[in-house]
């Protein structure tokens, strides 16, 4: 078994240490992920305000914000359907997931293709991030959804 | 005023919010939160996430430029993240639970003395563009946090190395919590711990803040979003007027001299903190 690796010495690091790049593809794909995301999330806000003004021309900024208007729509069950039938707050939520899973897509990249480079403890760090995203999102949201 | 005039005017003050906010190279997040909150009524909570989407996607704007530049770091941002997603999930949580426990009146002032403190680290630069003399700690050596990247200034290939791990990972979780708590992109605590700490290149520095704000931002917006304090018609609006002025405030940068709009977008910025901590204190 090895030894535990003792710290680091402090000297100045040397050109050998430091790691080979990702690849450019790595760098390309995050890209692509972040625009593609953007444009998406982007293109569904116009729409869904759009809607939203064609149906709701004198509703009252005040009331949206006492109202959990938008709330119903984080469940898949109403979403979809909502979707199809061009429901304004259904197009604008769907907007909004788009955009927070954007960043968490390309950290998603990044785990692949850290464990493509080979890079165990990298890949780790990265899951982990990852889990965490998902964690505040899908479990800690929902529990403080319904705290008291 | 109807509901279509209002987020009119919401767009418009986003688009001079992200403009402003690109020239004096703060971001417009910082100033939408107090603005949502003091010229248009939004209560705190739904203020927060709604800044915290235009924070998301302005953030994400400017990244997808920066990884196609390859000046992004993404071993050191992603081992950052690991100390700002947890303090970005704490810090929206908190905000949750004291507005439900109707201590908006405190958020209020915290947000105040938060942006007041963020002025004299603004107008600070950032170190030397390249430093000398880096030593790296035994956790950078281990994951071997370091890179290189291709200077078109200098022309020449420049080589770097992180150096204190531990105290940028404390200074992390401290810009993750104050983003997850107020909606903000905390680049100036974030630029920190990238220069001060792990001392790296301006350029890097710079472009793996900007990827860890997009990737902070989420955290505090994806638990926002779950738990119902989101709501679409005002943080679309912010979203899009913040990201068409960023963009047209980095196309026109470089043929103007920033820093009198620097100078006047921390005098907004001091005005609108003073009016928070005003309401907040209850002498408004």
């Amino acid at each position: 078994m090895n030894p535990p690796s003792a710290p680091g010495p402090a000297t100045p690091w040397t050109r050998e240490e430091i790691p080979e790049p990702l690849p450019p593809a790595a760098y390309g794909n995050m890209a692509i992920v972040l625009r593609a995301g953007l444009l998406a999330a982007m293109g569904l806000f116009v729409a869904g305000l759009s809607l939203f003004f064609l149906e709701h021309p004198g509703e009252d900024l005040a009331r949206l914000d006492s109202v959990p208007y938008f709330t119903r729509y984080l469940d898949p069950r109403v979403l979809f359907p909502a979707l199809a039938a061009a429901r304004p707050g259904a197009v604008l939520t769907l907007g909004m997931l788009v955009l927070v899973a954007t960043p968490m897509a390309r950290v998603a990249t990044g785990i692949y293709y850290f464990h493509r480079h080979e890079e165990g403890e990298m890949t780790v760090v990265t899951a982990t991030v990852l889990a965490l995203l998902l964690l505040g999102t899908l479990v800690l949201g929902s529990y403080l959804a319904h705290l008291g | 005023m109807a509901l279509p005039e209002t987020l009119l005017l919401l767009l418009l003050i986003a688009i001079g919010a992200g403009f402003l906010g690109s020239l004096a190279g703060l971001g417009g997040g910082v100033i939408i939160v107090p603005i949502l909150i003091v010229l248009f009524h939004v209560p705190f909570v739904l203020a927060v996430g709604a800044s915290a989407i235009s924070v998301l996607a302005t953030s994400t704007t400017a990244g997808s430029a920066y990884v196609h530049d390859h000046l992004t770091d993404l071993r050191i941002g992603m081992f950052l993240e690991i100390a700002t997603v947890p303090g970005a999930l704490i810090g929206a949580s908190l905000t949750i639970y004291l507005s439900k426990a109707g201590l908006d009146p405190y958020l209020l002032v915290a947000l105040g003395g938060i942006l007041l403190l963020t002025i004299p680290g603004s107008l600070l630069g950032h170190h030397d563009e390249i430093p000398q003399g880096v030593v790296p700690d035994a956790r950078s050596r281990r994951l071997r946090l370091g890179g290189a990247y291709l200077d078109r200034r200098l022309r020449r290939e420049v080589p770097y190395m992180a150096a204190r791990t531990d105290p940028a990972l404390g200074v992390m979780f401290g810009a993750g919590l104050v983003a997850g708590m107020f909606g903000i992109g905390s680049g100036v605590l974030k630029v920190l711990a990238l220069d001060g700490a792990l001392k790296l290149p301006m350029k890097v520095s710079t472009a793996t803040s900007n990827f860890m704000i997009g990737v902070t931002a989420a955290a505090g917006a994806g638990v926002l979003l779950a738990a119902g304090y989101m709501n679409p018609v005002i943080a679309a609006p912010v979203a899009l007027g913040t990201m068409a002025g960023a963009y047209v405030g980095s196309r026109i940068l470089p043929g103007l001299s920033n820093r009198l709009v620097r100078y006047l977008f921390l005098i907004l910025m001091g005005a609108l903190a003073i009016e928070l901590i005003l309401r907040g204190l209850g002498l408004q």
